[in-house]
């Protein structure tokens, strides 16, 4: 899953995605309210990443952070994951809010 | 009632030794490959987490927005709310406004100082903003007594409603005999 030159954004921002969530201080990845922060292209979309590729290559990731987690020292974890998907590209990272780890889970495959 | 202390902490409180400055943390924000921007509702809940954490705090907000806030708060299934909390963030540092309702009859001066010393600590250590100022609000007093009448009540009543869906439950007409 390298690079390949000819990459187009929305597959760009997909690895991006991935390895952002990986990151065990990263619950969620925010599109915003209308899903406007967003990447978008060959019918489908990355919520949360935006990759801008060219003379001054950008990356946004905007995320939900785990609470407790020290942000900057996450923000730079991910950059470090992140940043072979595109050499040389600004990774911004935004911070939209914070939740409970633990509260998260048990709502998946709750049996009720 | 209303009593406010306010306090300006350009160098951020006692900082440990050995730890980074607030403006080194700060400057963390703003790297070479890229800036890292935080919320308002991030600083506001690490606020509101280390201001409740402190003795001596009811809830924050008065009385009555403590009450509102715990209801609205519930609906939501929201687990920390930030009634009481406003902040105002900038890209390096934040300044926190927060009321709250002191538990009767803690010292008011030493609650205040801690809930401050708190949310600066927690705010600057989590989110790597420098805090410039805190300014509390006590708004109301609560009585032991009042305190443990709410919290009773809300337990009674969290209990009384997990027993109605237990009974709802069991009498669900999928479960045959």
């Amino acid at each position: 899953m390298s690079s390949s030159p000819g990459a187009s954004p929305v597959q760009l921002a997909g690895q991006v995605g991935e390895r952002a969530l990986a990151l065990t201080g990263v619950l969620e990845l925010d599109g915003g309210v209308l899903g406007e922060f967003s990447t978008y292209g060959n019918g489908q979309r990355v919520r949360g990443v935006l990759v801008r590729i060219g003379a001054a290559p950008r990356v946004t990731v905007r995320l939900i952070a785990a609470l407790g987690e020290p942000l900057p020292a996450l923000a730079e974890q991910l950059r470090d994951r992140v940043e072979d998907v595109l050499p040389g590209a600004r990774i911004d990272v935004a911070i939209t809010d914070v939740r409970r780890q633990a509260a998260e889970r048990p709502s998946t495959g709750g049996p009720s | 009632m209303t009593d406010t202390t306010s306090t300006s902490t350009s160098s951020g409180g006692s900082g440990a030794a050995g730890e980074s400055s607030p403006a080194q943390r700060g400057a963390r924000l703003q790297t070479d490959r890229g800036v890292t921007t935080i919320d308002d509702i991030v600083v506001a809940k690490v606020a509101a987490l280390a201001a409740r954490e402190v003795d001596g705090v009811a809830q924050l907000g008065g009385s009555v927005s403590g009450a509102l806030g715990s209801l609205f708060g519930r609906m939501r299934d929201e687990g920390h709310q930030t009634t009481g909390v406003g902040v105002e963030v900038g890209e390096r540092q934040a300044a926190v406004d927060l009321t709250m309702t002191a538990m009767y009859p803690a010292s008011i001066p030493q609650v205040s100082d801690s809930v401050r010393q708190n949310v600066i600590d927690r705010v600057e250590s989590l989110t790597g903003l420098e805090v410039v100022e805190v300014n509390i609000g006590v708004m109301d007093l609560q009585f032991p007594g009042d305190e443990n009448d709410e919290e009773q009540e809300r337990e009674e009543r969290q209990e009384r409603e997990r027993e109605r869906e237990r009974q709802e439950y069991l009498q669900q007409p999928s479960r045959v005999e």
